[in-house]
């Protein structure tokens, strides 16, 4: 039997009893306040859109919407019982602050403390400030802005030598047809 | 860096052209599906951590495909706990919760794309894999030695 089989099954174990079905209702919750954006704002694109679950069909969305020739909105959305509640603007720093925020603990918190509490030793002493990166052992800092990665993305690809090819939208680099994380890491 | 320097030096003997050209995408490399699992990912991650998950995901994959390799699960462990929301304590329990959910959703996503890439000849991917895990410059989560 595989060694790795074990880490999935362990994963599976930690998981909460219907990730896919979750998953699914975290996207669709996306794709209404994302929706609710584009009529609100005009938006075109988006970036560091987070999904927070509050209950079973409720969810706190934030993130930035972009604009075609004005500035981006970042905003933040509630979804109550599978409809779009609220979307504000939170550029003027506010924000709308309703106090409800204590009432739903989630399967993902209890999955969330259960995994960092055993897999990460040193979760409550660093504050997620920095953490040490297994593929180089250098400490690095928190990385903001997810969102940088959407201007940087575009199609195609190039290749940086014979043999290697490195996939713009992905930013993964394949070598003889076959995913490279090395030549990857190099690359990007 | 010195490290890149070294790194610079050592490709540019065996390269056949220094610049980087356009070339078509690589067949095997699953754009669509890559495509729609960085979608899936939805502006959570930091690209780095994008690396990351896939990076993680290629271990397992190659360590199951691959007979003679197995991925160390005390390093494995302690990568996945690594992860950390990139609003740091700012992120509020429920987005933290979700984050680590989405770090395991689109691992094992990754892990299935992977599959499909590598399972029907997985033999030039061990090859690879084994080259590069003898590289003292790539650091990997596979064990070593017996």
């Amino acid at each position: 039997m595989k060694k790795t089989i074990a880490i999935a099954l362990g994963l599976a174990l930690l998981a909460p009893p219907n990730v896919a079905d979750a998953r699914w209702a975290d996207r669709d919750a996306k794709h209404a306040c994302k929706q609710k954006a584009r009529d609100q704002y005009d938006a075109t694109h988006f970036h560091g859109v987070i999904v927070s679950r509050k209950g079973n069909d409720d969810f706190d969305i934030t993130g930035v919407a972009e604009r075609r020739g004005r500035s981006d909105v970042p905003f933040r959305c509630k979804i109550r019982n599978g409809n779009v509640m609220s979307m504000t603007s939170t550029s003027s720093g506010g924000g709308s602050s309703t106090g409800a925020a204590a009432a739903g603990v989630v399967a993902g918190a209890v999955l969330g403390a259960v995994l960092l509490g055993a897999l990460s030793k040193d979760h409550k002493h660093d504050h997620h400030r920095e953490h040490k990166d297994w593929r180089d052992g250098r400490h690095h800092k928190d990385h903001k802005g997810s969102g940088d990665r959407h201007s940087r993305r575009d199609s195609g690809a190039f290749s940086p030598r014979s043999g290697v090819t490195c996939h713009n939208y992905t930013r993964m680099c394949y070598s003889n047809g076959r995913y490279d994380p090395r030549a990857t890491r190099r690359h990007y | 860096m010195a490290r890149k320097a070294l790194i610079a030096l050592g490709f540019a003997a065996v390269a056949t052209s220094a610049a980087a050209e356009e070339v078509a995408p690589d067949p095997n490399h699953e754009s669509k599906a890559w495509e729609i699992a960085y979608e899936m990912f939805g502006g959570v991650f930091t690209p780095e951590q994008e690396h990351e998950i896939v990076a993680l995901a290629w271990h397992i994959a190659i360590g199951n495909l691959c007979d003679d390799l197995a991925v160390d699960q005390a390093k494995f462990a302690e990568a996945i706990g690594q992860f950390r929301h990139s609003d740091g304590a700012d992120a509020s329990d429920d987005e933290h919760a979700y984050f680590v959910n989405q770090v395991i959703s689109n691992l094992s996503v990754a892990v299935g794309i992977l599959l499909a890439e590598n399972a029907d000849d997985p033999a030039p991917s061990c090859e690879a894999a084994k080259e590069q895990i003898a590289d003292p410059e790539f650091a990997h989560l596979f064990e070593v030695g017996d």
